[in-house]
């Protein structure tokens, strides 16, 4: 797999000796001295076992966490001086999440719910409506958009909640292991919503333990220990990763 | 303004799209806020039959016990003070002792019983509201030229077995022959007496003598009882009226401030119960909901909820729940009084404020309920919540 990075491209995302620590009886070190970019367009894989710090990096990627050194930059925007206000709005205007739950609420509809993330933008009301019906016909759940989450599938959930991520326009798409409770041709569709609606300046990042998505994305970070490095490094010739289920 | 709006309508999706939940939630609230109603309802019910329980007559009769020396003279004096709208003699002849009664002159009659003998001045009648149901009251007349009548309370009648005074008929008390002119059917006052016979003062002193203490009872104006019963004494036997003792009726704004005052007291111990109720309800109910709800707030926390967004958007469903719970427990509340009332004979009578009002304080229960919930969500972090 080519680390090999397109200059040209503008950075979204820069980390620069970039740590998490979480206090302890020892502290515990999830990430060490992370420096990397990713820049618009880009996908991006992170591979590792389960407990390497892939979880706390994307975190940390999508200002869920914060880091407890080093340096980290959200479009030009040092993240360490924005108030907690500041970096809601920011997440919420730059990041989309897919978690590997879909966490769909149940009482509401599949649109209701690709509506929600749209809530804290302040739009109008048909605006948003129609936000969210385009986004589900992106990922092919315009028939499904009255739906309940319990009256759809596994892998529909997800396309909702891709959807969802989708509908809020984001500089950069979060996916945290976004197949790993779905069957193999089900993940396959889901990983073909992602990047086939993916827009040419919208960053994918994706962490998962399933080598055989990893080998199809065009850049790969590695993660072990809490180090990260560029390249699929150690795990390439693996097929899946052991304990990647839970985020 | 638009973000308060949206966060209405996404409290009311909640709370209508959960209907199990918000129910459960609402138990509480429905529960202090009817028992609250329905105390207050049952207060202002239990009030008004109180006041009406103090009738006219009750409320405006002075009763006067005295020595046997007070004359129909001394009840003249009284019956002029103001205020005073009828007064009469009245005494139990040999203290309410049974004497033989026979049905004709003759003191061996057909039908013969025992019966109480009660003297009363013409007066006496309409001041403790006899009521005839039939013949004529004797008057003073009949006192002044010693006519030997006597009157039957409705008891003393049906023992003797006479229905009607139709043709005067006559009874022998005590070896003395008596035209009886009337019969008594009711009386507010002096119901014993329907028992027995009713005769003038005349008629009574040739039977015993006078030798027993006499009443004086008097009808007063409303409101003017207790000033009759202080000056009474004084009209009554001037030179000794430390001799004369009043019973007056019970002061009725005093007695219906107590009752009130009692219910009342009742009212805010259940008020404040029911409330404390709904309050621990909606609070426990609400740190359950968001204990499950966790995973939510995560989410909304990720796609760029506020803090203070999470916190309004559950203090704005805890309030909804509250007001739901008011006003179901205000409908209850007022469904109970009325049933409670009806059956107790009562009007029912509702504060329309307090009613009105009460749907608000199931609100204000609901937010302050919330509040500590909204807070401890408000501080949940989005990782921690989607970690759940």
């Amino acid at each position: 797999m080519s680390a090999a990075r397109k200059p040209a491209l503008q950075e979204l995302l820069t980390l620069t000796g970039v740590g998490r620590t979480y206090p302890g009886s020892p502290p515990v070190h999830a990430l060490r001295d992370a420096t990397f970019s990713v820049g618009a367009g880009e996908v991006l894989g992170i591979v590792g076992r389960s407990g390497s710090g892939k979880s706390t990096l994307l975190n940390v990627l999508g200002l869920l966490d914060l880091p407890t050194s080093g340096d980290y930059r959200v479009d030009g925007q040092r993240v360490g001086s924005l108030s907690d206000r500041e970096q809601t709005a920011l997440r919420a205007r730059f990041f989309g999440f897919v978690f590997q739950q879909s966490f769909l609420l149940g009482s509401l509809s599949a649109q209701e719910n690709v509506e929600l993330g749209l809530r804290p933008r302040r739009l109008r009301t048909g605006e948003r409506r129609e936000r969210a019906i385009e986004a589900l016909a992106q990922v092919g759940l315009s028939h499904r958009r009255r739906f309940l989450p319990g009256e759809m599938s596994g892998g529909e959930c997800q396309r909702v909640a891709i959807a969802r991520a989708l509908a809020q326009q984001p500089g950069v798409l979060l996916c945290d292991e976004p197949t790993g409770n779905l069957d193999e041709r089900t993940s396959s569709e889901v990983l073909q919503t992602l990047t086939d609606n993916q827009a040419p300046d919208v960053a994918v990042v994706i962490v998962t333990h399933d080598m055989g998505i990893a080998r199809t994305l065009p850049r790969l970070l590695s993660v072990r220990d809490g180090a990260v490095s560029e390249g699929a490094g150690e795990f390439l010739d693996a097929e899946t990763l052991p304990g990647g289920g839970q985020p | 303004m638009s973000g308060l709006r949206s966060a209405l309508a996404e409290a009311v999706t909640s709370i209508v799209r959960q209907p199990t939940r918000t129910l459960l939630c609402a138990l509480g609230t429905v529960v202090a806020v009817g028992a609250f109603t329905t105390t207050n309802g049952l207060t202002e019910s239990a009030s008004n039959a109180v006041s009406s329980s103090f009738n006219e007559l009750r409320a405006t009769t002075v009763e006067f016990q005295g020595p046997s020396t007070l004359s129909e003279a001394d009840v003249a004096r009284l019956a002029r003070l103001h205020g005073v709208r009828s007064a009469g003699l009245v005494w139990d002849v040999f203290q309410q002792q049974p004497l033989p009664v026979a049905v004709g002159p003759s003191s061996s009659g057909p039908s013969q019983t025992q019966l109480s003998i009660t003297a009363m001045s013409s007066s006496a009648l309409p001041a403790i509201g006899a009521v005839l149901s039939s013949g004529r009251f004797y008057d003073t007349g009949a006192d002044l030229h010693h006519q030997m009548v006597a009157l039957l309370g409705s008891g003393a009648a049906s023992q003797l077995g006479i229905s009607s005074s139709l043709g005067n008929p006559a009874i022998n008390v005590f070896g003395i022959a008596l035209t009886v002119v009337g019969i008594v059917s009711t009386s507010q006052q002096e119901s014993q007496a329907l028992l027995g016979v009713i005769v003038p003062p005349y008629v009574a002193g040739v039977i015993a003598g006078n030798r027993d203490p006499r009443r004086v009872i008097a009808r007063t104006v409303p409101g003017a009882a207790q000033l009759i019963g202080r000056q009474g004494p004084a009209e009554l036997d001037p030179y000794q009226p430390a001799q004369v003792t009043a019973e007056v009726p019970p002061n009725p704004t005093t007695q219906r401030a107590q009752v009130q005052a009692s219910l009342s007291t009742l009212l805010h111990v259940l008020s404040l119960a029911g409330l404390g109720i709904g309050f621990l309800t909606i609070a426990a109910i609400t740190i359950m909901s968001v204990a499950q709800r966790r995973s939510e707030i995560g989410l909304r926390r990720a796609v760029g909820y506020r803090r203070l967004e999470i916190a309004r958007l559950i203090v704005l469903e805890a309030a909804g729940v509250g007001m739901l719970g008011g006003i179901l427990g205000t409908s209850i509340g007022v469904l109970a009084t009325a049933a409670i009332a009806s059956n107790n004979h009562w009007t029912p009578v509702m504060n329309t404020t307090l009613v009105l009002a009460a749907p608000f304080l199931g609100v204000a229960v609901g937010v302050l309920a919330g509040s500590y919930p909204a807070i401890r969500a408000a501080s949940i972090t989005p990782m921690a919540a989607l970690r759940a």
